[in-house]
């Protein structure tokens, strides 16, 4: 169905792309891995037109396709479904579905009955449950996920592209977006998809391509491979297993609470909350799209304050109105949505030393000497090598994750609340972040981690707290079986 | 400095030449309108022996001072993704008070010139409010005062020169210290340009020495992941919006020491020159990047520009046209040197729209 031969991509200092051959064959489910920086994304938009490659070929259903053109593309029936999400939150989700090609009366205005229709009938084809009438900004990202792949499918598409659909997808969601996938490629439409997380691969997938650096390592049958392979193939080595359970909870032995909460809430989409975590301890909060999960890290965090409630940190009643006041008592905050936290165009520097400024120096003056030693030293202890006179704009997404958390050890924060802080990064990177948050709890931090992943829940926390409908509806051992948690946080939701 | 004779114009054109070569093939933004800058030079060097003199040089930056130091005020505001269309305004109101109060009202010199600069003070404090306050955008919350303020100027004034010569015989004029930093000069050198040049020093050191300069660019780069960090937004763009004020409250005095009178509808006009030469000089429009050097740059290539026409004799009606060309062509070529580099090699071929992601 889709040829592409000897693709070749060179952006300034990376060879993006080395010769890449990619065949997919009509029906099936063509998984894409890599590391990040491995070329995955260039190669998606190579064969969406939306790169022109420094050379390659390329064949759709036999007939060659012009590259670098988005047109050419679509017209042989080349759909992509971008990671970082390509709706205009303003229009309504019917004028996205059918952005660009809005059915006209012959007054030439839209014909807006028809357009409704139009879109109810695209996503009813992938079982989407939404009013075409209201605006993409009430939904929630997983509801925005869906959308674009509606949108993606309401032309006549032979290929479909998917980045790395279920990045912004809770279990069950991308459970469904598998079904959907399924139902596609039975009709005969193939489907590339790209992915870090290996067991959907393994089971979404028919073939798997892997790239490392710019070149194909390989292409394999799913039924063929084990994560274990999957993941030598992606980095060339041998993933260690994660280190094993993490030192005993520390006992209340008296100390205050590194931080508490009593009655934390910010109706209607956050009810009161209890909350309890120690110095050293990792606490998952596991929940689901629409739990509350986010609204309860950006409230503990000052980012939309709490309207009722009391928050005590280390013992103290403390009153957290803005970011700055978290800051200031020693909390920092990873957010799920990766672009919100590095300032692109600043240098590593700058990005680690931006929440310690108010003690970078004296009044207003900057301590630009300081400032270096202490980007050298947090840049150091995370192991990030790139020169702290590079943008932050260039790094790959695991990275970027890694200044972040070098931005809140150089701020001295204690009290970390982590929002699914391995969103969209590739499975080195999310191990690199998994040791991390361990090696901080054990040099005492306190951390809160927000997740949507059962795995990530149990392998990494002490106690894991479930969210559903914007309360903490239990508490579970992280060694209680994953349907626990599942039926847990599903119990309550909807 | 003496005239040019016609074999050191031969010997300096030489050397500019390579200069430019350099200069032009050097990557970045900046890069660019110093190619362009020179460029400028060399052409009205080329056509006319007039342009390049000591005389010459030194009027064109006399000339450029105030419009570069509003133009210092504005590099802060846009950085931080903001925009101040009240800073020309400002300036005329600040300099009419201040002639005002001493002329009219008998103040003494310190404190004319202390309420010149109370007045940016106010005007800078009340964009900040209205903006961080009460929410409204910065361009609208400094289009209002950029229309308001001048009438106030004209109120305090009655709409006539300060001192009205014809009026005041004998009376006071504008003070000592005023006239003498606008008008004279010390070794050759202008004074104004030396206020002008501790202005842009000033502008430099704030935005790449102290915490808010730094809050700037990041509340210009990502106000989100500004916010996440700490930065306190509101706080910081106020106290930017007032800074603008006050350098744009030494702008208005200079002008009226160089002139030696202040009138309400001087200045008219500058804003643009200033937004123009924040532009020209590589500050993205966006914010979080660019800087007080390239804004300088800007207002030069802006200066030259008019002065070298204007002794070509080019009709001030077409220098405007030329004026206002040369903005938009600068900064289409910075883009298209921007999307050159991106590209890497041979950035003429015509391309699709700029892809930035090399991520992945």
């Amino acid at each position: 169905m889709l040829e592409l031969e000897g693709a070749r991509k060179t952006y300034p200092g990376v060879r993006a792309l080395q010769g890449v051959d990619l065949g997919v064959e009509r029906g099936e489910v063509h998984a894409l891995l890599g590391e990040n920086g491995a070329g995955k994304s260039t190669l998606m938009k190579v064969v969406a037109g939306a790169v022109t490659p420094d050379a390659g070929q390329m064949t759709v259903g036999g007939s060659p396709v012009p590259l670098g053109s988005l047109e050419a593309a679509r017209a042989s029936g080349v759909a992509l479904v971008y990671q970082d999400l390509s709706l205009v939150p303003q229009l309504s989700v019917g004028e996205n579905v059918l952005l660009g090609r809005w059915p006209t009366t012959r007054w030439r205005t839209v014909a807006w009955e028809e357009l409704h229709a139009a879109a109810r009938r695209h996503l009813g084809r992938i079982g989407l449950d939404v009013d075409p009438r209201r605006r993409v900004d009430e939904h929630g990202m997983a509801e925005r996920q869906l959308v674009e792949i509606a949108k993606a499918l309401s032309g006549d598409v032979r290929v479909l592209l998917l980045d790395e659909p279920t990045s912004a997808l809770s279990d069950p969601e991308a459970r469904r977006l598998f079904g959907i996938v399924r139902d596609l490629t039975a009709s005969g439409v193939a489907v590339v998809y790209v992915s870090h997380r290996l067991p959907e691969v393994l089971d979404i997938a028919d073939r798997i391509s892997v790239l490392r650096d710019g070149q194909l390592v390989g292409t394999v049958r799913a039924a063929e491979v084990d994560e274990a392979r999957l993941a030598k193939m992606m980095v060339g080595r041998t993933l260690g297993r994660g280190a094993a359970a993490p030192a005993a909870p520390p006992a209340g032995n008296g100390a205050p609470a590194a931080l508490r909460a009593r009655g934390l809430a910010r109706p209607p989409r956050l009810k009161p909350v209890d909350l309890e975590l120690r110095a050293g301890e990792v606490v998952a909060v596991f929940g689901l799209v629409g739990s509350g999960r986010t609204r309860l890290a950006r409230t503990l965090f000052g980012l939309e304050p709490a309207t009722g409630g009391t928050l005590e940190v280390a013992g103290r009643p403390v009153s957290v109105r803005a970011p700055a006041d978290a800051i200031a008592l020693g909390m920092g905050y990873l957010g799920e949505d990766r672009a919100a936290g590095i300032v692109p165009r600043m240098t590593l520097a700058e990005n680690i030393t931006l929440a310690s400024l108010p003690r970078l120096g004296r009044g207003v003056l900057l301590a630009t000497g300081q400032e270096r030693q202490l980007a050298r030293r947090f840049a150091d202890e995370l192991g990030i090598r790139a020169p702290l006179e590079r943008r932050a704009g260039t790094l790959s997404g695991g990275n970027q994750q890694k200044l972040v958390l070098a931005r809140w050890l150089c701020s001295g924060a204690r009290v970390l609340v982590l929002d699914d802080p391995t969103r969209g990064i590739d499975v080195g990177a999310k191990e690199e972040v998994f040791r991390l948050v361990r090696r901080l709890a054990g040099d005492g931090a306190a951390i809160l981690y927000l997740t949507s992943e059962t795995r990530e829940a149990r392998e990494l926390a002490d106690r894991v707290l479930v969210m559903a409908g914007g309360r903490i509806v239990r508490s579970v051992d992280p060694d209680a079986p994953e349907e626990e948690l599942m039926a847990a946080a599903g119990g309550v939701h909807g | 400095m003496a005239e040019v004779t016609t074999e050191r114009r031969a010997r300096l054109l030489d050397g500019i030449r390579k200069g430019a070569v350099r200069v032009a093939t050097a990557a970045g933004g900046r890069g660019g309108a110093v190619a362009i800058l020179l460029l400028l030079v060399v052409g009205f060097f080329i056509a006319t022996p007039d342009f390049l003199t000591a005389d010459n040089t030194r009027n064109v930056l006399r000339q450029y001072s105030v419009p570069a130091i509003l133009a210092v005020g504005q590099t802060l505001v846009i950085v931080s993704a903001g925009i101040d269309l009240s800073v020309a305004s400002t300036a005329a109101l600040s300099g009419s008070l201040m002639g005002v109060a001493f002329a009219h009202w008998g103040w003494p010199e310190p404190v004319a010139v202390l309420l010149g600069l109370a007045a940016g003070f106010a005007v800078g404090a009340f964009n900040g409010f209205v903006i961080t306050r009460l929410k409204v955008p910065d361009f609208i919350a400094t289009l209002g005062p950029l229309a308001a303020v001048r009438g106030v100027a004209l109120l305090v004034t009655d709409g006539l020169p300060v001192p009205d010569y014809g009026r005041a015989g004998e009376g006071r004029r504008v003070p000592e210290s005023v006239a003498t930093l606008g008008a004279d000069s010390v070794l050759g050198i202008p004074l104004i340009v030396a206020v002008a040049a501790a202005c842009a020093l000033f502008g430099w050191f704030v935005l790449s020495r102290t915490k808010l300069g730094r809050a700037a660019y990041a509340i210009g780069g990502n106000r989100e992941a500004a916010r996440v960090s700490g930065i306190r937004i509101e706080r910081s763009k106020f106290w930017i919006y007032v800074i603008s004020g006050l350098l744009a409250a030494v702008a208005g005095m200079m002008l009226t020491g160089r002139l030696a009178s202040a009138n309400a509808l001087m200045a008219d006009g500058m804003e643009l020159q200033s937004i123009a030469a924040v532009v020209i000089g590589g500050t993205a429009l966006f914010g979080g990047e660019g800087g007080v050097g390239g804004t300088m740059i800007g207002i030069l290539i802006i200066g030259v520009l008019a002065n070298g026409l204007s002794i070509l004799g080019v009709a001030e009606f077409w220098q405007r046209v030329v004026n206002g060309l040369i903005i938009v062509a600068v900064v289409a070529l910075a883009q298209w040197r921007r999307r050159a580099a991106t590209r890497g090699s041979g950035g003429l071929k015509p391309s699709p729209p700029v892809d930035e992601g090399q991520d992945t």
